[in-house]
């Protein structure tokens, strides 16, 4: 069965980009830090007795270490940002006060933050585009004739084509609208007989 | 129809299908449906460029680069987490972390093990009853549509083999009777004989349909049969077709090409059967006894009235367009008094076998146009039958009726004798040139000469009696002999109308040596994102409507595929990851899965102060979860590990970054510029700015066109 034996436990907090010192056991009087999967960036809190005329320094912002374990084997446990100080004056020591610090580590930098990557397209034809559209329907024709006249392969309305040689008609005609109507006495040229003068 | 001599005209897009582009592998190489993946992982830009923080060693080369994904304004762990799921594919599941000395590191979840055993006092176990997790669906990365053209097919036999494709031929022959027998050359003037080829002036080409209308659904189709155009089960489908047209004598001026949806077929009637008497109904109309009754009301022609149109019953057939006559006029039409003497000196005029004197012009026949209504009915033949009839009307006396017209018992025709009247008739050569009429007295008997369209070949006299058919106009005064009948039906089929005004040009062999037409059909294909369940690819297919005959039931709750969306459970696992390809999601799906279902024990561990426990280390197969450090009393410290699922500690599948779902967005815009082969142009999108976009229309695009866009991959806002 497992005992526990009583061990000599040290806690060091040092900050960075900051002119305080270093604060240690005894002087660091609690902390939690909190890793857990799921959570973007490890947390921190901390309770510190220090010197009150040596607080002249912001912490906000500043960088932060957190050593921990068996006397003089501290491992790193925490490295990361304050984001909150407070103080409270300690009753029974008027030279010190409690420092309560709070943070996030490194990566606490990123959070809220957001980003662009849009997808290119590459018009000097050197690279393929990224992502590109597709003109599914002409809402409104700039070609005015076009836009009136929808072009067809079995209408029989006129439209336009583009580069016509010759006028391009294009239209449905009865079966055989050349043929003679029978009421119109219409001939055919060159079909029907005519009267052409005689062999001498 | 426009076209040169020597060059295809390619209908509707002139001038631009000559620089189309030419297969499916062109247009991937200028569009690539498989964005590239070279570049620097999302998340390894983000931490080392974007926010300047020192990822650790051993993290580089891990993350994806997204390809394909448009990232706008979207969180940036978020992205740091999207970019890390790739790695799912081969069963890594990482996350992003900082370590305790500030280092952003990527942590391979529940790999390696940890060395905290030693450091561990003591533990205990918890643990939660979960709903088991059925099934994982993982939808992928919609790739975007393609536009490319297949090869060329003959539009003028394409019904042939189609039709022929079909497994159920015989329902096919009740839809077209003339089955694989396109392309059918309708030339007039072959109708009505050799002598009348000038009239081949206006010819039409019949095709068994345009192929937008013969389009084949059927996938079998598509693998076994070649002319079936585009494969359905590939999710393609036809946006338009070109048409490569050549007309070999082609001339500018005298040609005219054109597509007319409907065809005419000439049917050649020989008989008229007994015509129609018309009655006075007014002061100045007549009208045919048929029509004379309730105006409105149609009756069926007597059995003997009339002649039967031949496959008028058949669907295509559409109507009967016009009707002519082949044959020549009499100018008048008398009944026929022989001359016999009174015995006096003088004559009398009593009636013979013959019926009637006739005046003429010609005995060249000539096709006439009749007029419906007047000269011509086309009436059902009766209720059941579906058969058309077209009766033609006539005016005269009902003693002279039986000898007009034709006889319906379709033996041969009713016929009419007669014989030339020579003095209105009949000239002979003058000296002086030309003709001059014959002299000819009741004494005189027989005379020859020709007629008045100066044929010198041939002679007739008054005396020999024609026998022909006679269509009566008027009161019977005169009419036209007729030697054939054509009907003019409206079919319906398409047919190329080629209208050439040199009348030398065009017959059937010139038809078919020297017109050609192509068509390549404009495929658009657009699969369909992909979704796997349980490392299955479900196949859209499935719910793709099945137009076979042989399908009776269409059941789509029963498929795959319908089964893996509406069977979703809350324990179950819906997750889009939109740079998966088909089988990457394959691969996800498996993975999540075996992630999902992990052990659901969890345990606390108690560790020692020298302990250093790191996220997602394996400690007795659990994968640790979190991790509290407590320092209390400025003497008393306790490392508090806690150890599960591998899933578990995360959250929830639910979570944004897995849902990042993209739609395809309809906006506006304006065409800025068109490329020269106008399958690409330059689109100012509303609220996207200038775009390059494929022209997936079947109209021909120009500058300041105003269009919907359909712009695909869109993150979906969250």
């Amino acid at each position: 069965m497992a005992s526990i034996d009583r061990q000599p436990v040290r806690a060091e907090i040092s900050f960075i980009d900051s002119s305080a010192q270093p604060v240690a056991t005894p002087y660091v009087v609690s902390f939690n830090v909190r890793r857990a999967r799921g959570q973007m960036s490890a947390t921190f809190s901390a309770s510190l007795k220090v010197e009150s005329d040596k607080i002249s320094d912001s912490f906000l912002g500043k960088g932060i270490i957190i050593k921990a374990g068996i006397k003089n084997q501290l491992k790193t446990i925490f490295t990361g940002r304050i984001y909150k100080a407070t103080i409270k004056p300690i009753w029974t020591d008027a030279s010190l006060v409690m420092l309560n610090l709070a943070g996030k580590d490194t990566l606490g930098v990123i959070e809220a933050q957001k980003i662009n990557r849009r997808v290119k397209t590459y018009r000097d034809g050197s690279t393929p585009p990224e992502r590109w559209g597709m003109v599914n329907q002409i809402l409104k024709d700039n070609s005015p004739t076009r836009a009136v006249i929808k072009a067809g392969i079995d209408t029989n309305q006129i439209f336009a084509l583009y580069n016509a040689e010759t006028p391009p008609v294009t239209r449905t005609k009865p079966g055989y609208a050349g043929g003679p109507e029978r009421n119109k006495i219409t001939k055919l040229p060159g079909i029907t007989g005519r009267l052409v003068p005689s062999h001498s | 129809m426009a076209q040169s001599k020597d060059n295809p005209h390619f209908h509707q897009w002139l001038g631009l299908a000559e620089k189309w582009i030419s297969s499916e592998d062109s247009f991937d190489q200028d569009y690539p449906s498989k964005p590239s993946k070279e570049g620097k992982g999302v998340a390894e830009w983000l931490i080392q460029d974007v926010f300047d923080l020192e990822l650790e060693g051993g993290s580089t080369g891990i993350s994806d680069v997204l390809a394909g994904y448009d990232i706008r304004n979207r969180d940036a762990y978020d992205m740091i987490k999207l970019s890390l799921a790739p790695k799912l594919i081969d069963g890594q599941f990482y996350e992003c972390y900082a370590d305790e000395e500030g280092k952003i590191k990527f942590h391979l979840i529940g790999k390696s093990g940890t060395s905290l055993s030693s450091k561990i006092l003591y533990s205990f176990d918890t643990s939660t009853l979960e709903l088991q997790c059925d099934a994982v669906m993982v939808e992928g990365y919609d790739p975007p549509p393609k536009r490319f053209n297949r090869d060329t097919r003959d539009l003028l036999t394409f019904a042939n083999s189609n039709i022929m494709s079909k497994t159920d031929s015989a329902s096919f022959a009740d839809v077209d009777a003339d089955g694989n027998k396109y392309p059918l050359y309708h030339l007039f003037g072959d109708v009505l004989g050799p002598e009348a080829c000038a009239y081949n002036y206006l010819t039409n080409i019949e095709f068994g349909g345009f192929p937008d209308k013969l389009e084949n659904t059927d996938p079998e189709a598509f693998h076994n049969v070649k002319p079936v155009v585009y494969d359905p089960e590939a999710h393609e489908k036809i946006l338009s077709y070109v048409y490569k047209i050549k007309v070999g004598f082609w001339e500018k001026g005298y040609t005219n090409v054109e597509f007319v949806g409907r065809s005419p077929r000439y049917q050649v009637l020989t008989n008229m059967g007994k015509l129609q008497t018309r009655n006075w109904v007014s002061d100045e109309i007549y009208k045919a006894d048929l029509c004379k009754e309730g105006e409105t009301t149609i009756s069926y022609p007597a059995s003997d009235v009339g002649v039967e149109l031949p496959r008028s019953d058949e669907k295509k057939f559409m109507g009967v367009r016009e009707v002519y006559i082949y044959g020549y006029r009499l100018k008048s039409i008398r009944p026929y008094e022989a001359p016999e003497s009174d015995g006096a000196g003088g004559y009398i005029y009593v009636r013979s076998s013959t019926d009637f004197r006739v005046s003429l012009d010609t005995t060249k026949p000539e096709p006439f146009k009749l007029s419906e209504g007047t000269d011509y009915l086309v009436l059902p033949k009766d209720e059941q039958s579906g058969i058309f009839k077209l009766v033609f009307i006539c005016n005269v006396a009902d003693s002279f009726l039986g000898v007009y017209g034709g006889d319906a018992s379709g033996a041969g025709t009713t016929s009419a004798s007669f014989k030339i009247d020579a003095s209105s008739s009949l000239f002979e050569r003058a000296e002086a040139g030309g003709l001059k009429k014959v002299d000819v007295t009741v004494e005189t008997g027989e005379v020859s000469g020709y007629l008045r369209d100066a044929r010198v070949t041939e002679e007739y006299n008054n005396t020999t009696p024609h026998t022909e058919m006679i269509f009566p106009t008027g009161e019977g005064e005169s009419g036209y002999v007729v030697k054939k009948i054509v009907a003019v039906y409206d079919w319906d089929n398409p047919s190329i109308q080629i209208e050439d005004l040199r009348r030398s040009v065009l017959s059937e062999a010139s038809l078919k040596q020297d017109v050609s037409i192509e068509f390549f059909p404009i495929i658009i294909k657009d699969p369909p994102t992909p979704v796997a369940v349980n490392g299955q690819l479900l196949d859209r297919n499935q719910i793709r409507p099945d137009y076979s005959s042989t399908a009776k039931v269409q059941n789509w709750d029963e498929t795959e595929y319908s089964r893996a969306y509406s069977s979703l459970e809350k324990s179950d696992v819906k997750v889009n990851m939109p740079f998966a390809e088909p089988d990457d999601c394959k691969k996800i799906s498996t993975a999540i899965k075996d992630i999902q279902n992990d052990n659901i024990k969890e345990t606390t561990y108690m560790c020692e102060p020298g302990a250093e426990p790191v996220l997602g280390e394996l400690i007795n197969n659990q994968v640790i979860n979190s991790i509290d450090y407590s320092y209390q009393d400025s003497s008393q410290y306790l490392i508090s590990v806690n150890a599960g699922p591998k899933w578990r500690g995360v959250g929830s599948w639910g979570a944004s970054v897995y849902q990042m779902k993209t739609e395809r967005l309809q906006a506006e815009g304006v065409i800025q510029q068109v490329s020269e082969n106008n399958v690409s142009c330059d689109v100012f999108v509303n609220r996207f700015g200038v775009m390059e976009c494929v022209n997936g229309t079947k109209y021909k695009l120009e500058k300041g066109d105003e269009v919907s866009v359909t712009i695909f991959n869109n993150p979906v806002s969250l």
